[in-house]
């Protein structure tokens, strides 16, 4: 078999355990693996596509640093996750005193896409813009429990390990958050975003 | 902070109180059957409820169908990690 091929099968965790013993290579690859959703959080919760690069760069550098401290408790991409919290959260505290606001709206421009199409998407696009402006709105602990289980899919335990929470407060946080959104969305829009339930 | 705006109701042995604090759990598959079960009964007798998880559950499913068509990370990310690694092995 051709040694490209394990290397793609390769799981999370044999690459940080690879890391931990000093291999870059197995580290980028682990970083390459998880790069875009890791993005895709980081510039919601952190403000920004610069702010996020910068978060992410210094958390994936603590993950490198800190590979050998992985011990295998929880999935490697949920500890990706939490080192880049944790990154995410320093900034945040260092930015302190700057206005909030100045998040909010440089990640909703930092996300913004062309959805220029047919009219029926119109209706769409509104939600997504509601959407992302209440996100924005919201503090960055509510940002972070509903993109890690919501948008990114960690299942509960993933998303209340990465967070450093316990399940039940994760839980709590996550039901206040949704609660949240959906009260802005809906100011915003002047009307609910529906689906059937049940 | 969402409220009830409708007249509460008890049916299926839950108030639409109960229900509201049971709509992620419920959304999330985490509740035991039985509960799961009253949350339906309850719905099922309760247009207020039903309305108000329509809007819930439809909220968090645009959040993710939305969000997920994020545009990709720069390529200038990896070229940057990289550099850091390499200052980070050259003071090693």
């Amino acid at each position: 078999m051709e040694p490209g091929i394990l290397e793609q099968d390769e799981s999370d965790e044999a690459l940080v355990r690879r890391a931990a013993a000093g291999d870059r290579s197995a580290f980028e690859r682990l970083a390459a693996r998880h790069a875009a959703a890791l993005y895709r959080f980081t510039v919601r919760v952190c403000g920004g596509e610069r702010e996020a690069e910068d978060a992410l760069q210094d958390g994936l550098l603590a993950a490198w640093r800190g590979a050998a401290t992985f011990r295998g408790d929880s999935a490697a991409r949920t500890w990706l996750y939490q080192v880049v919290v944790n990154a995410c959260r320093r900034r945040h505290r260092r930015r302190a005193g700057e206005p909030a606001a100045t998040d909010g709206e440089e990640a909703a421009a930092a996300v913004a896409i062309d959805e220029s199409g047919p009219e029926e998407r119109v209706a769409a696009r509104q939600a997504g813009r509601a959407l992302e402006a209440a996100l924005a709105e919201l503090g960055a602990e509510a940002r972070e429990v509903l993109l890690l289980r919501d948008v990114e899919g960690l299942s509960g335990e993933e998303t209340a390990a990465a967070l450093g929470l316990g399940l039940a407060a994760m839980k709590s946080r996550l039901h206040r958050a949704r609660l949240d959104l959906k009260a802005r969305v809906e100011a915003r829009l002047g009307h609910a975003i529906e689906e059937i339930v049940g | 902070m969402s409220t009830i705006t409708w007249p509460i109701k008890i049916v299926g042995g839950l108030s639409c109180q109960d229900v509201l604090d049971r709509l992620s759990d419920y959304l999330d598959g985490d509740l035991p059957d039985a509960a799961r079960a009253s949350v339906e009964d309850h719905v099922k007798g309760c247009d207020g409820c039903a309305r108000f998880g329509g809007e819930f559950k439809g909220t968090v499913r645009a959040l993710r169908d939305h969000l997920l068509r994020s545009p990709a990370p720069p390529a200038r990310l990896v070229a940057r990690l990289r550099e850091a690694l390499d200052r980070e092995l050259d003071r090693e």
